[in-house]
């Protein structure tokens, strides 16, 4: 299983390496986080671990949030213990803003906390984010298009992206033409960041280059399975 | 600033100015716990609508807050201890470390200083001088390892933050006056 954590994209600066050279670097608050279950290929179909980051306070979690966290009472838990049966255990802690899974066996325990030493020793991550919303976007910014010249007389479709089809044949737009719409709040994966340093003391990760989304948001950090 | 308000009836203020230190602090009961529990977390204790003046309307999130915090923070450990003061229109050298092969020297650029950019980490500031009649300009990471020191040879009496002006001007034109308060 790859190592994985769940953090909260600070922002980005800049520090100095000793020979002067400035590196960009994202700040990721990283943890801690709790694990919340473990399922496993008997019992669920699939292995996976599911952490959970940022408490929530208990009054804004539904029921079902409050109960996945901790034990708590109803009619379905009283008749199972009033049958006998085990129930799983729960990881006991906050209910949580924002839970992932990772996928693969681990040897995570519920209720055990994931930190961001976890990462050391990692020489590069992949962030996943959700991409800043763009609202409706032209093809321009959306799809890289060139638009067309500033003068030259060009008129009123510096922006437009030219043609779309051939002429007669086929007589229509293709399907799958790329065009202006709804862009950006994508998941979106940032691979192979460079770990620059990890700060264990203040749950801080600090990666080499961009990561999806705004300052604020979250976002889910692995080793990158890169090769190479 | 209103002066009713003080900083320990004020959490936002109090922790923020403890940040200027560059340590993250904690929020020794942020909003809303230390409000009164009739106020709005919005509002400093003692202020609100026909409660007296209030200077903050809106705070962000509490998240974002704390994320400038911690930007702080983190670009703390890479700031220089001390800083060489100097200020827009004075005539500095700029002494920048150089390396060579294995070697490692000194080199001097001095001009005048026409503009400071940025902040914390990743503060910059600009250099110019006239070299042979063609201006030359160079700009600067204040806090980069590389920069030596930076010494005042002159300072001058300028009006302006960014001295663009002078990339017009030549010969006389780009004299400035000096000023000799200290």
């Amino acid at each position: 299983m790859r190592k994985g954590i769940l953090g909260r994209k600070v922002g980005m600066t800049q520090i100095y390496e000793q020979d002067g050279r400035a590196i960009p670097v994202t700040v990721i608050e990283a943890g801690p986080c709790h694990v919340l279950q473990v399922k496993t290929v008997d019992r669920d179909g699939y292995a996976a671990v599911q952490l959970g980051f940022a408490d929530k306070p208990r009054r804004l979690a539904s029921r079902s949030q409050r109960g996945h966290v901790a034990p708590i009472s109803s009619k379905r838990s009283d008749r199972l213990k009033a049958a006998g049966v085990a129930l799983l255990a729960k990881a006991d802690c906050e209910p949580k803003k924002f839970v992932r899974e990772f996928r693969g066996d681990g040897d995570h325990q519920v209720g055990a906390q994931v930190l961001v030493s976890l990462l050391d020793g990692v020489k590069a991550v992949d962030v996943t984010g959700t991409s800043k919303g763009c609202g409706f976007s032209g093809w321009m910014k959306r799809h890289n298009y060139a638009g067309q010249r500033a003068t030259h007389g060009v008129k009123k479709v510096h922006r437009h992206p030219g043609g779309t089809a051939a002429g007669t044949y086929p007589g229509r737009v293709r399907k799958g033409k790329k065009g202006a719409g709804h862009y950006g709040v994508d998941r979106v994966t940032m691979r192979n960041l460079k770990v620059v340093r990890v700060d264990a003391e203040k749950n801080l990760l600090l990666v080499k280059g961009a990561v999806p989304g705004p300052a604020g948001g979250y976002v889910i950090v692995q080793e990158t399975n890169k090769v190479g | 600033m209103k002066t009713s308000v003080s900083a320990e009836s004020w959490p936002y203020f109090a922790s923020s100015q403890a940040v200027r230190g560059g340590q993250i602090l904690d929020f020794p009961g942020f909003w809303p716990f230390q409000c009164s529990p009739n106020s709005s977390p919005w509002w400093p204790l003692g202020t609100g609508p026909g409660r007296g003046f209030c200077f903050v309307y809106f705070l962000p999130k509490l998240p974002l807050i704390m994320s400038q915090q911690i930007l702080q923070a983190v670009e703390s450990s890479f700031l220089k201890e001390k800083v060489d003061e100097f200020g827009i229109g004075d005539t500095v050298d700029v002494h920048t470390k150089i390396q060579e092969g294995n070697k490692e020297r000194i080199q001097i650029f001095s001009g005048t200083v026409i503009a400071r950019s940025g902040s914390g980490s990743r503060e910059m500031f600009v250099v110019r001088r006239i070299v042979a009649g063609e201006g030359v300009e160079r700009k600067f990471p204040l806090h980069s390892p590389r920069i030596e020191k930076i010494e005042v040879k002159r300072r001058s009496v300028v009006r302006r933050a960014k001295l663009y002006f002078l990339r017009e001007r030549t010969g006389k034109g780009v004299r400035l006056r000096e000023r000799r308060d200290r």
